[in-house]
């Protein structure tokens, strides 16, 4: 049962008010969070602000960075370019940030881009995945696997276990963009690939796309399509008795395509950046299960604690004991320095590498497939072991 | 029956007819003459009230209609067939008559039979075309078929604007014989016309139109035989 | 061979849908010569107040319907009165109206956007989601809830236009606008009339198709194309015209899709679309009369 957004909103604010949501006192480092907390994508920015609260809290608890408590101030994106834009103008102006996490929206990451960039302040965007959130800013950084990162983890995946391996994309820029990368790799691995069909995004019905896909025999669907569009290809698959693995994007596992799909996206895989068995991920959720009792699916939580924990390691390089300011060029420095971070985010070994001219936290070998059962989302591993 | 007092009206900024007097007394025929651009077309349609009035007065039976709009007036019991008959041209013909009676508060099923019956009387051509799409008729049909929509919603005072414009001879005497039955059942009737003759042969008074004034009224025997008007309009021919 | 019943049977629902949609915008047209380019929108509310009152307050589905075509309905009206006929009365040109149409368009899809949020949103059918099999071919029950609560809706306007005098009325007004009110149309009731039911309309297909397609605040806009080409394919204004353009649009889009490329069905319906303007500029069954006489 999902709670209304408007109260775990206030949930939220009414936890902030023992936490290090507090106001700021002098000589706190004050980090400015944009994240979605209202409306309909409150879903994606929630756990991921109450595992920032969390983390911020355990360090303070240690004593902080350099003598300073970590304070948040959580602004509502809304998932909406404009808001975030004004937010992070107000970051910028105002009394000033120590750091900045967020927005979750790609959209929003890309609109405040410049903004950063003009001011010279480093951005650490959470669960942006559009592949152009690091381009062409240096100040930038993406905790989220990109896209692209998805469209070969997928690709690899299909030629591993496809047969007959059908593609379908819708034409936005995502679809067309995935489709290229998916292609790519299942040419130079020389998967069998029987069928190639394409949607426009919000098309009404699929059925022409799912009969040409079950005409072909694919016994396994690369689906480079979102939200609605991935609960109507679950529901006309089931429709059409087509039976072939569907294996979509992360956002297959957002409650909004769970609940649209009714349960016909039972048995699809997604790409994931997020493994809840992995010893880092196992005692965030624990840690999270004792603060807020509650347990997060998605990866949100991981990556908003990564966010702070990358942010935290750096800021204690680029600061100093006296001021509550961080120089932001010496904060970039230290994050391009950082090598072998082994955060909750990534599956495995995988670990986070930045450097100048990399500000891409995962890449393949950081994300790995999970499979929609029920309302609940499992490692492949796990379900090969029983 | 209608009073029209100093009437004034025009295009935009142009002042079009310059302040008119007309009466028609009750049940008699009136005829407005005059040339091409004289301003009768905007003197009917103001009546009517499809165009503003900028001035003056129009009483119907005693009653005040100056501000009354063109749908009201029709309610009033003024028809009006328009220049160049304006008829629904895709819809059949019986369809066009029926919309005649649009503006009757007590129209009934009954009644519209019934005048629809009268109407096929006095056109029996229309009776036999009573399917057919409007559009697709002669023109002289077409005249019919607006000269009965008219009648549809028996009104008590008829305007006609150009009538027998573009019909060969036979037709618009056959529209006229009709016309004057109407006229003998005491339908009062203003009309336009630019056969001059044929006006002024079928009504008691008419009124002479010179850029937007009147120029010349009277009785329409006498303007038959006034030097003036013979010379200006009907040329000695017809 | 079941292919192609499989993709008749989504071909005949989508046409469906976009009749109903076409048919709201060629009766605001009839009666008033408006292109109505917020009709997409409407139909978007229309879904949009199935997931609310079907969805949320899960209200019995003929009282959403009612609901949906009275509120999007008299929206549309209380546009007409308060932006349209201002309009027209400072005199602006019918272009101008149009653009007020555009305006609303966004403004509607704004507002959507705050109440509703910005993903897709179930809209509860009212019949049950599993699928019938009629001879190989698979039927989900709520196709059949499309077709017929189209199938009704022109059944209506149909008698309404042969059998009333209001219908009758309201055509007329549409092709001789000065002669209608001569025999005593009011032509403000009129318009008035047509947006309401246009509005309407949308909104009934805007809530029949949400429990296939979802509602989200941006369904409009494929929709009011889709409409629109029905519309400009079976002629402007049209009645049997709205329900042939749908269909041959719905057809087109699927086996487009089917036959020749997924990824050029919408281009093809252009293509078609220009094509017949080309033959016949009226639409198939647009009367030249009608067009001739007002362009
Ligand atoms: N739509 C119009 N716009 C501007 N001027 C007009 C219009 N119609 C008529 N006029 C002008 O108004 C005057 C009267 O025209 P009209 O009433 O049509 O004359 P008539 O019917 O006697 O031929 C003429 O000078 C004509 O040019
Ligand atoms: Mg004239």
């Amino acid at each position: 049962m999902k709670v209304p957004s408007i109260f775990s909103a206030l949930l939220l604010a009414s936890a902030a008010g023992f936490a290090a949501l507090t106001p700021a006192a002098a000589g706190d480092y004050v980090v400015g969070v944009i994240v979605p907390q209202s409306g309909q994508t409150a879903f994606i920015g929630d756990s991921a602000l109450k595992a920032m609260i969390l983390r911020a809290e355990q360090i303070n608890a240690e004593g902080g960075i350099n003598g300073h408590k970590i304070k948040l101030d959580a602004q509502d994106e809304k998932c909406n370019p404009t808001s975030a834009v004004n937010i992070a103008q107000e970051f910028v102006n105002g009394s000033g940030v120590a750091g900045v996490l967020g927005p979750f929206c790609s959209a929003d990451s890309i609109a405040v881009k410049p903004i950063f960039a003009r001011a010279k302040v480093v951005d650490l965007t959470v669960a942006s995945t559009a592949d152009a959130i690091t381009k062409d800013s240096k100040w930038t950084f993406q905790i989220a696997a990109p896209d692209g990162v998805y469209a070969q983890t997928l690709a690899n995946y299909a030629a591993d276990h496809g047969k007959k391996i059908a593609i379908l994309n819708d034409t936005s820029a995502f679809g067309l963009g995935a489709y290229a990368t998916v292609d790519k790799v299942l040419k130079q691995r020389n998967a069998n690939v029987v069928a190639h069909e394409q949607i426009t995004a919000g098309q009404a019905d699929l059925t022409p796309q799912v009969l040409k896909l079950k005409q072909a025999g694919a016994d396994f669907v690369v689906a480079l399509v979102l939200g609605g569009d991935a609960a109507k290809l679950c529901l006309t698959s089931r429709d059409l008795g087509f039976k072939a693995q569907l294996a979509g994007q992360t956002a297959w596992s957002f409650p909004n395509v769970l609940s649209l799909s009714k349960g016909a996206c039972d048995g699809a895989i997604f790409t994931d950046p997020f493994d809840p068995d992995k010893p880092e991920a196992k005692s965030m959720l624990d840690a999270y299960q004792k603060r807020w009792n509650d347990r997060p699916q998605s990866y949100f939580a991981a990556a908003g604690w990564d966010a702070l924990s990358l942010w935290a390691e750096a800021a204690k390089k680029a600061g100093t004991a006296g001021s509550d300011e961080i120089d932001q060029e010496k904060l970039l420095d230290a994050l391009d320095n950082t090598k072998g971070y082994k955060g909750v985010m990534g599956v495995g070994d995988a670990t986070i590498n930045f450097s100048a001219t990399d500000h891409i936290a995962l890449d393949v070998d950081g994300t790995h497939l999970r499979r929609i059962q029920g309302d609940k989302l499992i490692s492949l591993g796990d379900e090969k072991s029983k | 029956m209608l009073e029209v007092r100093q009437l004034v009206s025009g295009y935009g900024p142009v002042e079009a007819v310059h302040g008119i007097d007309l009466k028609v007394a009750e049940g008699k025929a009136v005829a407005v003459i005059g040339a091409n651009g004289a301003g009768k077309t905007t003197f009917l349609r103001t009546i009517s009230g499809l165009m503003p009035l900028w001035s003056g007065s129009v009483t119907f039976e005693g009653r005040d209609v100056t501000r009354l709009s063109a749908h009201e007036l029709a309610r009033v019991g003024i028809s009006h067939v328009p220049e160049g008959r304006k008829v629904f041209k895709p819809l059949d013909v019986e369809t066009n008559l029926e919309l005649g009676s649009y503006s009757r508060r007590d129209r009934t099923g009954a009644s519209t039979r019934q005048d629809l019956e009268r109407i096929y009387e006095l056109f029996p051509r229309l009776r036999e075309r009573r399917r057919q799409v409007t559009g697709t008729l002669s023109g002289g049909e077409q005249q019919m078929v607006a000269v009965g929509r008219a009648l549809m919603g028996r009104p008590r005072l008829l305007l006609l604007d150009e009538p027998s414009l573009g019909l060969a001879p036979q037709i618009f005497h056959e529209i006229f014989a009709v016309l004057r039955r109407i006229m003998a059942e005491g339908v009062g009737m203003l009309i336009v016309e630019q056969n001059v003759r044929l006006a002024l042969e079928n009504t008691e008074s008419a009124y002479v139109f010179q850029t937007g004034k009147v120029a010349l009224h009277g009785p329409s025997r006498d303007l038959l035989t006034n030097e003036t008007v013979k010379k200006a309009y009907l040329g000695g021919s017809i | 061979m079941s292919d192609f019943l499989q993709l008749l049977v989504g071909a005949v629902t989508l046409g469906a849908i976009y009749a109903l949609i076409a048919l709201g915008f060629n009766l605001i047209f009839a009666a008033s010569r408006l292109m109505n380019f917020a009709q997409g929108d409407l139909a978007m509310l229309g879904a949009m107040v199935g997931v609310t009152l079907a969805g949320t307050l899960h209200l019995p589905f003929s009282l959403v319907v009612l609901a949906a075509v009275v509120v999007v309905g008299l929206l549309f009206l209380a546009f007409n009165l308060g932006v349209l006929r201002p309009l027209a009365k400072r005199n602006a040109t019918l272009t101008s109206m149009v653009m007020a149409t555009l305006a609303l368009s966004m403004f509607l899809q704004g507002a959507a956007e705050l109440i509703w949020g910005r993903l897709e949103q179930a809209v509860p059918s009212p019949v049950g989601s599993t699928p019938l099999l009629v001879g190989g071919i698979v039927i989900v029950p709520h196709y059949l809830v499309v077709v017929g609560t189209s199938a009704v809706a022109f059944l209506a306007m149909f008698f309404f236009f042969r059998r009333t005098l209001t219908g009758k009325a309201l055509l007329a007004t549409g092709f001789e606008p000065e002669a209608a009110r001569l025999v005593g149309i009011n032509p403000v009731s009129m318009v008035a009339l047509t947006c309401f039911l246009g509005g309407g309309f949308a909104a009934l297909g805007g809530l029949i198709i949400g429990p296939i397609t979802f509602a989200a605040p941006w369904m409009g806009l494929s929709l009011a194309v889709k409409g629109f080409a029905a519309s400009m394919l079976g002629g402007l204004g049209s009645l049997p015209g709205a329900l042939l353009g749908g269909l041959i649009v719905g057809l087109l889009e699927t086996f487009g899709a089917g036959y020749v490329s997924s990824a050029y069905s919408d281009a093809i319906i252009f293509l078609a679309l220009m094509l017949i303007l080309f033959v016949r500029p009226a639409g198939l069954l647009g009367s030249p009369l009608v067009t001739g006489e007002h362009f």
